[in-house]
Parts: C-alpha cells; sequence; structure tokens
C-alpha cells in the first residue's frame, strides 16, 4: 500500500478561531439529538468516504 | 419520524417571509445556527475577501445557487470587487483578468465541488504554491465552510421553498 503524502505539512493549520469554529460547528451537528446516533455516525462515515478523509 | 420533526422544523415556519432559509431553519437549532455563523464569520476573516467571493460565486454558479448569485458579501464589495471579473468566472481559465493565484484557486474549487475525492496532490500544490503551505489549510478550511453552506441553502430551499427576496 502505498503511503500518502501530506498536502499541508505537519504542525501548519487554518488560524485558530476559523478551525475552532469549524470544529465547533461540526460537534454541534453531531450532537443533535433527533436523529439515531447509528444513522449519524452512518451520516458521518459515508461523509469521509466521500471525502477521502483517512482520520 | 418525519423529516420535519428530523430537522426540528415545520414547512409553514420555515416558509416565513424571514431572513435566509438557513436562519430559519435553525432557528430551532440555535446552537447550530450560531456555530455555522462563526464559522462563516471566521471565514471571511481568514481571507483575501475578493479571492473569497469569486470562490463563492464559482461555487454557487456550479452548484446552481440562485440566491447566492445574486448576493454580494460587503467585505468584498468594500475591498474593491470588481463586477467586470465576476462576469468573466465562468471563463477564469483563458480570461486575461484571472492571474496564476486565482485560476490556481478556482481549479481547486471545481475539483473540490464536482468530486472531492478526486483532488489530485497537483491540485493542492498549485494552490500551495500561491497561498502557501498555511494558505492553503485555510483555502481548503473556509472553501468546507462556502460550500456546506450553499448546499444547506439549495437542500432547505427544495423543502421548504425558494427564499423571499429581503
Amino acid at each position: 500500500m502505498t503511503e500518502r503524502v501530506r498536502r499541508i505539512p505537519s504542525g501548519v493549520s487554518a488560524p485558530r478561531p476559523l478551525n475552532a469554529a469549524l470544529g465547533a460547528w461540526q460537534a454541534a451537528v453531531v450532537c443533535l439529538s433527533t436523529i439515531d446516533p447509528v444513522t449519524t455516525e452512518l451520516v458521518r462515515l459515508r461523509c469521509a468516504n466521500y471525502h477521502d478523509c483517512g482520520t | 419520524m418525519g423529516l420535519d420533526d428530523a430537522i426540528g422544523t415545520d414547512v409553514a415556519w420555515a416558509t416565513a417571509n424571514t431572513s435566509t432559509v438557513i436562519d430559519r431553519v435553525l432557528a430551532r437549532q440555535p446552537s447550530v445556527a450560531e456555530h455555522l455563523a462563526e464559522a462563516h464569520r471566521q471565514t471571511w476573516q481568514a481571507l483575501d475577501p475578493i479571492l473569497l467571493e469569486l470562490v463563492r460565486l464559482r461555487v454557487a454558479m456550479l452548484l446552481g445557487c440562485e440566491a447566492e448569485l445574486a448576493e454580494r458579501t460587503p467585505a468584498a464589495v468594500d475591498a474593491g470587487l470588481d463586477e467586470a471579473m465576476v462576469a468573466e468566472l465562468p471563463s477564469w481559465p483563458t480570461s486575461p483578468l484571472y492571474g496564476p493565484r486565482e485560476r490556481a484557486c478556482l481549479a481547486f474549487v471545481e475539483q473540490w465541488v464536482i468530486d472531492v475525492a478526486s483532488l489530485s496532490d497537483d491540485d493542492a500544490s498549485a494552490v500551495s504554491e500561491v497561498l502557501g503551505p498555511d494558505g492553503l489549510a485555510t483555502f481548503a478550511a473556509a472553501l468546507l465552510v462556502i460550500e456546506q453552506r450553499q448546499r444547506l441553502r439549495l437542500a432547505w430551499q427544495q423543502l421548504f421553498g425558494k427564499e423571499n427576496a429581503s
């Protein structure tokens, strides 16, 4: 299996306020309780797959 | 459980004549609304507003988001957004109004919107060359917010009807 090359060097990121706001938004969405956690997790994993997100 | 229950709203309420469909639908999910609004605010703080406005409009063109196309972000207008550039946006690969910086970023945007999983190392490197590695990280985060907000807007317009002109 070919090791993936980092496109963004380790330690480099978007500005902290933007990263924090983005993380808080995604956390707030995932924490909604009107959709059951299994469906929420399936959607999250499908999105990760679509976005080729290994993390 | 119906969709209305799932998102915590109802059609009659969500089509009320107030603000955007995002504001209306998320009014009953204030935590999500505030975090999305904050992410949106931070996005406009993090990047050149003219570049970001061109990105926002190109995403709107690709997704067919008429409401976004009809708007101009004040920060971009204040920074001197050129409407001639907006008019030439569909022709960015060849238009003389666009330079290497805008072209690298718009190529990245188009691949992201059409098939994000197929973004190549070359697409990313091109943006990194013109914005720097930290700029690439910022650009990707900003594009995520811009694109997801528009997709939400489009999806909810389909469910609750077009937005009224403000």
